[in-house]
C-alpha cells in the first residue's frame, strides 16, 4: 500500500467532517418521501433512504459525530490515563501497587459492555456513551503508559534532575510528559479506531444517538429494514465509512508507533 | 567540607554499607574504590540525597552535584546542550550567558550548543553532563564511575578535563570508581571499600604503593601494567 494513502484518508475524513455543511449536496434531514429508495444516480450518488433523504449528505454529516465521539474518548482517557500512570510511576511504592491493582480490576471489565450498561441505565444520546467509554479506556491507556513512565522515570537523567534540585512537578511536566508524549499519541490513535467501532456498536444497538441524527452506527442500524426491501445502500455505505476510517487511523497509529519505538534512546 | 560518619544502609535486611566514615576537604579529591557491590555507589547516592541512609550522619558545607556513569542516559534525549544548561542555570538563578563559559570549561565546541544528545559521542555527552553539574557552582562534585562507560582514550581526555576543572573552579571531588588507574590521575586521597566496609584509607601514593590491607593488595595486583601476569592476581584472589 502506498505510504501516503492512510494519512490522506485520515485528512480527507477529518476535512469532510469539518466542512460537512459546505460539501454535502443536500440537507441531511430534508425529507422527500416521493423520492424514497432512489437508486444511485448523478443527483443522488449513493441514492436515498426510506424517507427520501440523500444518503451521501447523511454520510458526510454523520462523519461529524462519528469522529467527535472517539476523539473526545481518546482525549479524555489519554489525559486521565497519562496522569494516573505518571503519578503511579513517580510515587511508586504502595500508591503504585494500589493503582496497578485498580487498573487490573477495571481492565477485567469489557469496555463496550460497561458503556452499553451505563447508556442503558443513564439514557442514550451522545454524551453518556462517550463518558462511559472514556472511563472504560482509561485503564487500557494507563496500563501501557505506566509501564513506559516507570522505565522513563528510572533513567539516570531523572536522578540528575533530582540532584539539581528540580521539583517533582517540574521534572514530570517538563521532562517526563514530553518524553512520553509520542507514545501517548500512538496509544490515542490506536484507541481512536477501537472507540469508533465501540461507539458505532452502541449507536447500532439504539443506545447512542437517536434518529433522526445522522451517525454512521445509527445509519447501519436504520438501514436494516431497507436491506429486506432490497435497498442495502444505507447500511453498506455507513459500514464501509466506519471500516475505512478505522483502518486508516490504525494504520497511521502503527506507523507512528514504529517511528517512535526507535526514538527511545 | 564533607564529613561522613558511621554510615549504614540496609536494603530489606541486606547490609550494603556498614559503618563507613570519610571526609573530603574543601577543594580536595577523594576516591572511593572497590569492586561491584562493595557499597561505594550507595555511599555516593546517600551523599547526594538520592538514597536515605539507615543510620549515620552526612555533614556537607555547600551544594553537591553528581555526574552519572552512563552518559547515554543521563541527559534528556529531547533537550539540546544549550537547553539543558539553560534550564539548570535558570533554576540556580545564574546568568544564561555562562553557557559559553561552561562549554569552554569542559572543552566542548560552542557550535555543539544546538546538538541533541543523540548527535553527540559518549565522551561529548559526559562533557555536557559535567558542564551541567558545574553550572550550579557546587562545592562538591560526586562522580559515580564517570568514565567507566567510555573508551580508554576518551577516559584520559575526560580525566584531564576533570583535573583542569578542579583547578579552575576549586570544586571538590568524591570520585567513585572500581578502576585504580583512574584514581592516581585525579585524586589525592583514597578510601578502599569491600563488602560495605572501609578496609583501608589514606593518601593515594601510600595506599597504592604500600597497601596495608590484603584486599587492597589484591586490587592493586589486578590492575594491568607492564610485566603484569594475570594468573598471579587470580591465584591470590
Amino acid at each position: 500500500m502506498r505510504r501516503w494513502l492512510a494519512p490522506a484518508v485520515c485528512v480527507l475524513v477529518v476535512l469532510v467532517a469539518l466542512l460537512a455543511p459546505w460539501v454535502a449536496p443536500y440537507d441531511p434531514d430534508a425529507l422527500d418521501p416521493l423520492n424514497a429508495y432512489a437508486p444511485v444516480t448523478a443527483r443522488h450518488p449513493l441514492g436515498t433512504d426510506d424517507l427520501g433523504r440523500d444518503l451521501l449528505s447523511r454520510l458526510i454529516h454523520g462523519a461529524r459525530t462519528s469522529l467527535a465521539g472517539p476523539l473526545i474518548v481518546v482525549l479524555a482517557a489519554g489525559a486521565v490515563g497519562a496522569t494516573v500512570a505518571i503519578s503511579a510511576a513517580w510515587f511508586g511504592g504502595w500508591f503504585d501497587a494500589l493503582v496497578s491493582r485498580a487498573l487490573d480490576v477495571l481492565f477485567a471489565f469489557p469496555g463496550l459492555v460497561l458503556a452499553i450498561t451505563v447508556a442503558a441505565l443513564f439514557g442514550s444520546g451522545f454524551v453518556t456513551p462517550v463518558v462511559a467509554l472514556s472511563c472504560a479506556f482509561v485503564p487500557v491507556i494507563a496500563r501501557v503508559m505506566r509501564a513506559a513512565a516507570l522505565r522513563e522515570r528510572n533513567l539516570p537523567y531523572i536522578e540528575a534532575l533530582r540532584v539539581q534540585g528540580f521539583s517533582a512537578w517540574h521534572i514530570c511536566l517538563r521532562h517526563l510528559v514530553p518524553n512520553l508524549a509520542p507514545l501517548l499519541m500512538v496509544q490515542a490513535a490506536i484507541g481512536f479506531g477501537y472507540a469508533m467501532i465501540d461507539l458505532a456498536s452502541i449507536s447500532f444497538l439504539g443506545l447512542g444517538l437517536q434518529p433522526p441524527a445522522a451517525d454512521w452506527g445509527l445509519m447501519i442500524a436504520n438501514g436494516q429494514p431497507s436491506i429486506l426491501a432490497g435497498f442495502p445502500q444505507q447500511s453498506i455505505a455507513a459500514a464501509v465509512a466506519v471500516v475505512i476510517t478505522v483502518v486508516a487511523f490504525t494504520a497511521v497509529a502503527e506507523r507512528l508507533a514504529t517511528r517512535f519505538s526507535g526514538d527511545v534512546r | 567540607m564533607l564529613e561522613v560518619r558511621d554510615l549504614r544502609k540496609e536494603f530489606k535486611g541486606v547490609v550494603a554499607v556498614d559503618g563507613v566514615s570519610f571526609r573530603v576537604a574543601a577543594g580536595g579529591s577523594l576516591a572511593v574504590v572497590g569492586e561491584s557491590g562493595s557499597g561505594k555507589t550507595t555511599c555516593a547516592r546517600i551523599v547526594t540525597g538520592l538514597t536515605k541512609a539507615t543510620s549515620g550522619t552526612v555533614v556537607l558545607n555547600g551544594s553537591v552535584q553528581m555526574v552519572f556513569q552512563d552518559p547515554y542516559q543521563s541527559l534528556d534525549r529531547r533537550q539540546t546542550v544549550r537547553g539543558c544548561l539553560a534550564e539548570v542555570l535558570a533554576h540556580h538563578r545564574k546568568d544564561r550567558s555562562r553557557i559559553g563559559e561552561l562549554l569552554d570549561l569542559v572543552g566542548l565546541d560552542r557550535a555543539l550548543g544546538e546538538a541533541l544528545p543523540r548527535h553527540l559521542s559518549g565522551g561529548q555527552r559526559q562533557r555536557v553532563a559535567i558542564a551541567r553539574a558545574l553550572a550550579a557552582e557546587p562545592r562538591l562534585l560526586v562522580l559515580d564511575e564517570a568514565v567507566a562507560a567510555l573508551d580508554v582514550s576518551i577516559q584520559a581526555q575526560i580525566l584531564n578535563l576533570l583535573v583542569d576543572a578542579r583547578a579552575a573552579t576549586g570544586v571538590a571531588y568524591l570520585f567513585i570508581t572500581h578502576d585504580l588507574s583512574v584514581v592516581r590521575h585525579v585524586c589525592e586521597d583514597v578510601v578502599v571499600m569491600s563488602r560495605g566496609r572501609v578496609v583501608e584509607a589514606g593518601p593515594v601514593e601510600r595506599v597504592l604503593h604500600r597497601p596495608d590491607h590484603e584486599y587492597t593488595r589484591r586490587l592493586v595486583a589486578s590492575v594491568p601494567r607492564p610485566g603484569w601476569v594475570p594468573s598471579r592476581a587470580v591465584s591470590r584472589g
